[in-house]
This record gives structure tokens, sequence and C-alpha cells, in this order.
């Protein structure tokens, strides 16, 4: 089966710094692949080298099987490879139903998917005429999943998405993520400092440090341990 | 005798003008250049150059209000006019003589002083953007010329002011004076500029809000500047038409405004050197290709702004500045000292209470995001400021620090009533505030950054750069720990999220606060650094005696470290009190788990 | 006095068409286009060139349009696609632009100034004043501008994906939109709004290379003060251009020309949204 992503000897970095180096992976359907590490070690910027925001100096993507290296974002985004951003996610000034509108490429199934997004995090459909600049932190993160999942990702790119969450939010959105998985086969890479609710998620992790990968696994009992020794040094 | 630290900045240092063994050659080079030139330049080329001289003075001006601070202004020329006309009007109403010019540089300098302060109360105040400063630029040499126009004989009208009797001296003469009060003018605004107050400025260029929470009124710096700047340009305009005996509206017009600004552009803004090169390129050559080519003289222009703006935003002498340090080897970098600083006397014993609150409430029309919020801190008090998501936690911080935020209520920070007073007060009352998204100046260093956090507390320069950066030991703390302290020498902006995270920390630390609001301070940090963190606050509540108040959302943490735990709910305090209070509340329980049972149906 | 009333009106139509464009913009981009003047110019040479071959009015203005609408795009694609993050410095590379338009334009057509027939001549009565029936037509064109464009933004995908490019870009890119092919539309069809408005001033006054240039203040601080909103600029251009009207009848033609700039500041320095939400 052809994995769904592959990435291979992938370098890129902003200016002239080199901020990742030789970075591979693949993803197979239905995956979730967690990349860990320490803060400033890259993990945001691998994922935008993966989109196309940063150019790929050496190395190559595929996806299906299809050379996409040089493909601009949107056009990747067409092709089902849908991306959380941790920062400026939303459109502070759009309505909450603006937003969710543009996580579908044309409003023609906005109003069934608009269905499903009341199911995930009714919060968010009680209040659409609302701006997202308004909403809190937490609720804004649940509108920008809730964006990702309407657009039925083939892959899933997702940056620190529990980050600032209450607990009992962080599980919701385990369950959700592992609910649609399940139902759409949908590939996902999470960048995640939350141990807990990435490992309750994940099959395999990789452990990212200075723009490399320093250490894979399947995700087990003995994971967290093994991770967090990195995570000291 | 606290222990003196030394880290190398890693990036070569920009020439500083501390003392080089080059200078006094170059100075005496210069003046030469300026005393022998008129013997050996002919006389059509030393007038132009004359005129540029003080065209220059001008351009240099603009620099400093746009290539430092950060402000796209069209209006200098208007205060050039101002003082041409100055001259212009007084010599041809009351005649030629020492009483004429003394009274005519006066007028000069106070009217240009005048408008500069109108211009600047209407372009900076709270709230303004550079959009705006723009704007206001534009529309005062507009409205100049208007009144210029309309002035019938007294200001000669379209025609201006020809024929009064001004200063006689030899050209040679004319061309020393511009010469070295171009010099003058340039030697005084490079050490100006490349001093701890000419970083300053930069930082307000960069993030005048950060500036703002770091007790700077960054209005008022922008508006001094401009009303220096001003009194400069009119001298300069004023020396323009002693010289050449005309004074016209064009002097004073938005088309040389615009000229002025293509200048600099060209030349390299932010260096003044570059205001200098482009002044004078610019003027030597439409003097002389305005006459043959008058259209295409005009279209080059044009298009070399175009071409500058779009590939050479540094103008020529960035280009010339990125090839040098192509070809010359790096210097060896100055060593910045980090140095702690004694701390500040933690006030009177009596002055328990750090920040009071009473009735809080703030409103969106009838939504109410804030809604009777009362409670005291105390100094070495480590309050977690908890709560669900849209219960209000970030509004709240902005209200404790901003004074125009709150519709109701009353809050007050070491003692002093905030009522509507803007955060740059409020910070000098002893707070510090540290934002979600790391807020730091992202074009300058990483040491120049900690070092414009000092400046409530320590003036800036307006002539030297300090080698030795004095921080409070909690700011070096953070400092080290994160590693920062091998990066001073960097730029901000390639800074990762993390590092930023830290330097924005270690700037509020240098403000030496008395109450701390942090929203949200472990975002993104690794346990390790989570940890060290949990150390730095608990040291600071502890040793340092500070009120720290933090919105978190990490349970396990602020269990660890914190001595009182508010819970936020929908916008009203839904319980205050200590760790174990808090945590065995039920009502806590079902506010974060309750809200999770009605969404998913399972329990966890 | 209802001659007054009616050179407010039109005066009104007249600002409202010609800073629709610049509107349009900046409302969406964020960028002030200091050649807007230039575009306007262009559009009114395009109409003499028009007038000239002997072109029917129903052609000439789509030929201004179109005209304007190329040097809009070619100068987005060009110049202003680079300066996004920029924006003082988009005004100066703009500034810049006109500068050079304004000299080629000298180059090609010189620097007198020329006149452009009016299609429709004469005058009409209304309520017993005799008006200039061109004027009346204007204000027809400035309503069925606002309505175009409103519909456009607010109504369509394309004017979502717009708004969405210009708050976001790199975020409106991750989620599909092709933000290039969106500026360059937007930036088009703004700057053919320009061209239009060129096209139709030049009957009621001249065409010369610099005539865009008054235009540009009153229009730039018009749309400073809607704060991105059609329908305010629509109420701006009412009031303050009619202040201008009276000020320039009653009091002062020169202090007429500056009513709108001071009024502007003004208005922003008290409140910066302007206008907007108001």
């Amino acid at each position: 089966m052809t994995p769904v992503l592959e990435v291979e000897g992938l370098a890129s970095g902003y200016g002239t710094s080199e901020v990742i180096s030789d970075v591979s992976f693949t993803l197979a359907q239905s995956e979730v692949l967690a990349i860990v590490g320490k803060n400033g070690m890259g993990k945001t910027s691998l994922l935008k080298a993966v989109l196309g925001f940063l150019p790929a100096w050496r190395g190559n993507i595929r996806f299906a099987g299809r050379d996409v290296t040089r493909l601009p974002p949107h056009l990747k985004r067409r092709l089902g490879l849908v991306y959380v951003p941790q920062e400026h996610a939303l459109f502070q000034e759009l309505t909450i139903r603006d937003n969710l509108r543009l996580g579908l490429l044309s409003d023609g199934d906005f109003g069934a998917m608009l269905e499903k997004v009341g199911h995930w995090f009714p919060v968010l459909t009680q209040r659409l005429q609302q701006r997202a600049g308004t909403l809190s932190g937490g609720e804004q993160k649940m509108l920008i999943v809730a964006r990702a999942l309407m657009a039925k990702p083939t892959v899933l790119l997702l940056d620190e998405v529990t980050e600032g969450l209450q607990p009992s939010l962080v599980d919701r959105l385990s369950e959700v993520l592992k609910r649609f998985r399940q139902d759409n086969g949908t590939s996902m890479v999470v960048v995640e400092q939350h141990l807990p609710f990435v490992l309750g998620i994940a099959g395999n992790y990789l452990v990212f440090k200075r723009g490399e990968i320093v250490d894979g696994a399947r995700v087990d009992a003995e994971a967290a341990e093994r991770i967090e020794a990195h995570m000291r040094i | 005798m606290p222990e003196v630290r030394q880290f190398s900045q890693l990036a070569p240092a920009p020439l500083g003008l501390s003392a080089k063994w080059w200078m006094v050659p170059l100075a005496v080079v210069i003046v030469g250049s300026i005393a022998l030139a008129p013997l050996v330049l002919d006389t059509y080329m030393v007038n132009i150059l004359i005129r540029a001289f003080f065209v220059a003075i001008a351009a240099i001006t603009v620099d400093i209000v746009w290539g430092y601070c950060g402000t796209l202004t069209f209006g200098q020329s208007a205060f050039f006019g101002i003082g041409v006309y100055a001259l212009a009007i007084i010599f041809t109403e009351y005649g030629f003589g020492s009483w004429q010019a003394l009274f005519a540089m006066g007028t000069s300098v106070v009217v240009a002083a005048g408008v500069g302060a109108l211009t600047g109360w209407l372009s900076f105040y709270p709230g303004s953007t550079p959009l705006y400063a723009s704007i206001v630029s534009l529309v005062v040499p507009i409205v100049l010329v208007q009144i210029l126009y309309s002035g019938g004989t007294f200001t000669g009208s379209s025609s201006g002011l020809v024929g009064f009797e001004t200063f006689d001296l030899e050209l040679e003469s004319w061309f020393r004076l511009a010469g070295l009060s171009l010099a003058a003018v340039a030697v005084v605004a490079l050490i100006i500029m490349r001093s701890d107050t000419g970083r300053l400025l930069k930082a307000l260029r960069d993030n005048d809000e950060r500036c703002s929470y770091l007790g700077i009124n960054t209005s008022r710096y922008r508006i001094i500047v401009l009303v220096l700047t001003a009194i400069i340009a009119s001298l300069a305009g004023f020396g323009y038409a002693a010289f050449g005996a005309v004074a016209a509206p064009e002097n004073a017009g938005f088309t040389f405004g615009t000229r002025l600004i293509i200048m600099v552009a060209l030349g390299g803004r932010g260096t003044i050197i570059g205001a200098i090169v482009g002044a004078l390129s610019i003027e030597v050559a439409s003097a002389y290709l305005s006459g043959s080519l008058p259209y295409v003289w005009e279209l080059i222009i044009g298009i070399a702004l175009i071409a500058v703006i779009l590939a050479f935003p540094d103008g020529l002498l960035g280009a010339v500045g990125r090839l040098g340090r192509g070809i010359l080897p790096s210097k060896a970098s100055a060593t910045t000292q980090l140095r702690p600083v004694a701390t500040a006397d933690t006030g009177p014993a009596g002055s328990e209470v750090a920040m009071k609150v009473t009735g809080l409430g703030k409103h969106f029309g009838s939504l109410s995001v804030l809604d009777g919020v009362t409670f005291e801190a105390k100094r070495s008090e480590l309050l977690s400021l908890v709560g669900p998501n849209g219960a209000g936690k970030t509004t709240l911080i902005r209200c404790l620090s901003d004074g125009r935020e709150r519709s109701t209520g009353f809050v007050a920070i070491a003692g002093h009533a905030i009522d509507r007073l803007p955060p740059d007060r409020v910070v000098q009352f002893g707070l510090g505030r540290k934002f979600q998204a790391a807020s730091v100046f992202e074009t300058l260093t990483v040491a120049e950054c900690l070092r414009v956090a000092r400046t409530h507390r320590a003036r800036p320069s307006p002539v030297s750069t300090s080698t030795v950066l004095e921080l409070p030991a909690a700011a070096i703390a953070v400092v080290e720990r994160s590693g920062l302290s091998d990066r001073l020498g960097e730029e901000a902006r390639n800074l990762s999220h993390g590092l930023k995270q830290a330097l924005e920390l270690a700037m509020v630390l240098a403000l030496e606060p008395e109450v701390l609001l942090l929203d949200e301070p472990t975002a993104g940090l690794t346990r390790a650094e989570r940890q060290a963190f949990a150390d730095i606050l608990t040291s600071l509540a502890s040793r340092d005696r500070l009120c720290i108040l933090l919105v978190e959302h990490d349970l396990d943490f602020v269990r660890e470290i914190s001595s009182r735990i508010i819970v936020l709910h929908q916008g009203k305090i839904a319980l205050d009190g200590s760790v174990q209070e808090v945590v065995d509340s039920s009502l806590v329980r079902e506010i974060y788990t309750g809200q999770q049972a009605a969404a998913c149906g399972a329990e966890p | 006095m209802l001659t007054v009333a009616l050179d407010i009106v039109t005066t009104a139509a007249l600002l409202f068409i010609i800073s629709s464009g610049l509107l349009i913009v900046f409302g969406v981009m964020k960028i002030i286009n200091f050649a807007h003047a230039a575009f306007v110019t262009v559009g009114a040479y395009a109409t003499l060139v028009g007038a000239r071959l002997g072109l029917p009015w129903i052609l000439v203005l789509p030929l201004a349009f179109v005209t304007g609408a190329i040097c809009g795009a070619l100068t987005e694609a060009i110049i202003v696609r680079w300066l996004y993050r920029r924006p003082l410095d988009a005004i100066l590379a703009t500034w810049g632009l006109g500068i050079v338009i304004g000299q080629i334009v000298t180059l090609i057509f010189g620097r007198e100034v020329q006149f452009v027939q009016a299609p429709i001549t004469g005058t009409v009565d209304l309520l017993g004043v005799d008006y200039s029936a061109y004027r009346i037509v204007m204000i027809g064109a400035a309503v069925i501008v606002a309505l175009v464009f409103t519909t456009l933004l607010n109504g369509t995908r394309l004017g979502l994906s717009t708004r969405a490019v210009i708050m976001n870009e790199m975020l409106a890119q991750g989620l599909g939109v092709d933000s290039s092919r969106v500026r360059l539309i937007t930036f088009a069809i703004g700057s053919g709004l320009a061209a239009l408005s060129g096209a139709l001033i030049t009957p009621l006054s001249s065409v010369d290379p610099n005539m865009g240039l008054p235009w540009l203040i009153s229009a730039f601080m018009l749309v400073m003060v809607s704060g991105g909103s059609l329908m305010t600029l629509a109420v701006s251009s009412l009031m303050l251009g009619g202040l201008q009207v009276i000020v320039s009848t009653f009091v002062n033609p020169i202090l007429g020309g500056l009513t709108i700039a001071i009024c502007a500041a003004i208005v922003l320095r008290i409140r910066p949204e302007g206008f907007a939400r108001a």
C-alpha cells in the first residue's frame, strides 16, 4: 500500500539558517504519527516545510505517490493535506460562520458539514454570527479543529493543538479526533508538547531535536519515559 | 560584590561611535575637503552643492523620523518651508540687519516648534497608527502651501518672495558654512542614533505596544523627536533662503516632502549617511539633468524609487554594506557584560496589598465579559487565575494593566489607583505584563531588547552605548537558563518561539515590577523548562516579594506553585481560596468537567 | 439654493466614484495605492483616445475600465505583490509609479490641457433650475458602482476569499485559496474603477497629465474616514463633499479645497475608526 505521505531527506530553513535537516518519515493511511521534542527545535518549521510555506532546499515530499515537493500550499490543501496552525489560525474579524465556510473549498456542502460541527463542538453552532476574535482561547481552538475536520482531510497536520486548553477540552478533542479517524481513515501528524494527549492518540512517535529526527518507535507503555529522557537533556 | 558575567555577542557589532583610530583622520579629511573644495570646483557646482547641503540637513531629519522612528513623513518640507519664509518675510518687511536676522531665526524656530508640536499632538496619541501619522504629515504641507497662496503680497502667493536683501558672504564662505553645518548635524545625529537612545527609537518603531508596557510614553518621545527635527529642518530652510534669496511655495510643499523621502529611500534609510548620499546625489543630478532631459529625469527617479523599494529597501548604503560585509572580515565582537543590579528597596513593610480590585466589570453593549470582580492580592502571593474557556481571564489581565479598558469598577496597583491611565503609566506604578504571544523588538538584538526594557529604571544615554547590561538577578536567571546568554548579539526576529517567550519574560522582569501579570507563560515550554519557570516564579514571590498573578491552564503547574487560586467562570469569580480549597471543591469539578460531560455524553 | 444642493450631490457622487476604487484596494488589502491618481489620469487619456477614434461613449467607458484594470493587474504583479508586509513602502512605491505614469503620459501626449466632449450636453429643468444633465447622470453612475461592488464583496464566495486573503494570506492559502489570483483580481478591479472615474470626469474638467493629483488627497482622506465600508464611503462623500461645496461657495474656494483633508484629519483623531460602525 502506498503510504499516504512520504517525506525524504527534507531540509529547509529561514534566510540562511537551516532549521530542519535530513528529515524522513512515512505516514500510512489511518496512521497517527506524533512528533515530539523540546521547544524551538523546529517542529512547526517541519510542518510548514511539508506544506510549502517554507522552501524545500533538499529532499522531496510525496503525497499518495505523487511528487508534491514544489506544489504551493493552496494546491496541497486541495489535494487533502489540511493544516491546523499553532498561531494565527483564525480570521479574527470574520464570524464563526465565515471562518467555517473557508474550511471548505466551496459553499456547496456547507449545511451538511455544519451539522457535523454541531455534534463535535455544539458551542460553535450556537454562536455562528459571533466574531472569532471575541472567542476565548479554547473556543478558538475548537473552531480551528472543526474547520479542519470539515474539509474531510486525507492528512491532518496538527500543530500544538492542545496549547492553552483546559484538561476536559483536551480529552474532548482526543475523542473527536479518534472517532473521526475511525470513521474516515484520516492520517494525522501531531506536533505536541502535551505527552498524555498525543501518546493517547498516536500509534508511532518521532523525537525531533535541533532540526533532526533523533529517535522514533511505536507508542507503548514505556514510550513516555523514553521521550522524556530526550527532553531532559 | 556581585559577580560580573561576560557573554560575547555572536554577530558583528555595528559600527559604534566609540573612539576608533580612524576618526580623527576622517574628521580632518572631511573638514579639509569642505574648506578646499570651493577652490577646486566650478561656480555652478558650488552653488548646487550649497543648496544641496541644506536640503541634506532636511533629509537627515526625515531619516530620523522615518528610518529610525518608523513614521513615513511627507511633512518635513513644511518645516523647511517655515524656515524659508520666516527669513524671506521678515527680510522683505523689515529689511536686513542683525536684529532682523535674529528675529527671523527666532521666528523660524518658534513657529516650526509650534507646528511640530501641533502635528505631533495630532499624529501621536495612544491608539494612533503609523498610517494616520503619515496622513497628518501629508496634510500639513498642503495646508501650509494653501496659506502661502492666500497670503497676498505678504507671502508672495504663488510667485513667492524675491529680491530681499540677505547675508552678504562670499560663495566660498557659504560653501564652508553649509558644509560644516551639514557635517555637524550629521555627527550629532549619528552619535544620538547609535546611542542607547537611538535603540529606543528603533524599539518604538518595531513594537509600540511593548514599549508602552515597559513604562515608556511612546507618544511623548515621538512628539519630542518631531519637534526637534522640525526645528532643525526649519533652520536648514533658513540657511537655504539666506543663500538663495528666494522663497517659493514649492519649498514647503508636498512634492518637496516626497522628494526628501525619495532621497532617504534611495540613499538608505536608518543610516543618516544614506540621507546625505541620497540628497546630494539627487540634487546634483537634478541640477545637471533636468535641464537637458526634463521628463526623462523624473521618470528615472520614479523607476529608481520603485526599484529601491522592491529590491533594495536598505537603499544604496544597504547594498554597499551587504557587499562590504561579504568582503571584509567580520570584526571581533564587543562583549556585553551582564551585571546584576542591586535590587531596589522592596518598599515599606506596611504596604502589603499589591493589587486591589473592586467591582470590576467589562461590557460590550449587552454582552458582559466581566462582572463584579472583586479581590485583593498581597505581596509574596502567587495567585493563579484559572477558569474554563470564555471565562474572561485575558480580559481581566487587560483591565488590570490598562486603565482605559474596564467599563466599571476600581483597580489599584501597589497602592495607586489606575483610573483611566494608559499602560505606560500603570507600569510605572510597578506592574509588569507578559503577553501570551511573545512581544519583543524584532530588529534589535537580545541585548538591545533587554537594554530598552531597562529604560524606565535607567534612562538611556543619548550619547553612548553601554557595554554593561545591568539586570535584576531574576532577569539574569531567565537569560541564562533559557540559553539566551549565548545569543545576546542575535536579532530577536531570528529566535525561536520559545526563546522569544523567554526574552519577553526577562524584559518584563527587567522592570523590577512589584506586580507581575503573566498570561499563559508556560505555553509551548517543555517539562524541564516549566520546572525551571516554576522555580523562578516561586523565588520571585518569596525572595523578591512580588505579587504574581498568572493565567494558566496547566492545573498541575498551578497546584504546585500557587499560594492561592481564583476560579473565574462566565465573567464572575466562582471561587477564591487556597489551593486545597479549590482543588477539592466540587464546584470546580463541575465547572471543568461538567461541560465535558454535557458535550460528549460520557464520563472520563 | 437648489443649485448648491445639486452641486453637493453631484460633487459627492464624483468623490464617491473616485474613492471607491481606492477603498476596494485599501479596505480589502490595507494598501494605499498612491498611483490611483495616475490611473484616473490613464482613464481620462483612454477616453481622449477613444473620442479621437470616434468611438461612441458606450464603448469608451468599458475601454477606460479595461485599460485601468490592465494597468492595475500589471502594477499588482510587478510592484505591489512584494509589498504586502510593508504597507508604508507600498505607498512610496506606488507614488513612484504615479510619477512614472505621469511622465510617460507627458512624453506621449504632451503637457497641454485637452478637452473631451460630454456625451450628454445641455441642461435639464429641475424644479425651476437649469442643471447640467451630465452631472445628474453622474449620480446614477455612482449608485450603480456602489451596488455592484458591495454585492461582489459581501455576497460572493470570491469576496469572502478576498477578505480572507488580506486578513491572513498564509492562513488563506492553507485553506486552499489561491491568494495571488485573488489579489490580482481585486487590484485590477480597483484600478479599473479609478480609470472609469477618470473617464467620467473628463467632460466636466480638462485632461492633463497631473489631473488626478488633487483628487488623490481627498479620496485618500475619504477612504481613511470610511474604514472599509462602501456604505460609509457614500455617507462620508456626501457629508464632507457637501462641506467642501458650502465652504467653497460661501467662504473661500482655497479653503474649500482644504476642507475634506482637514475635517478628515480631525475626525480620525477623535475617532480612529472614522465614521465606520457609527
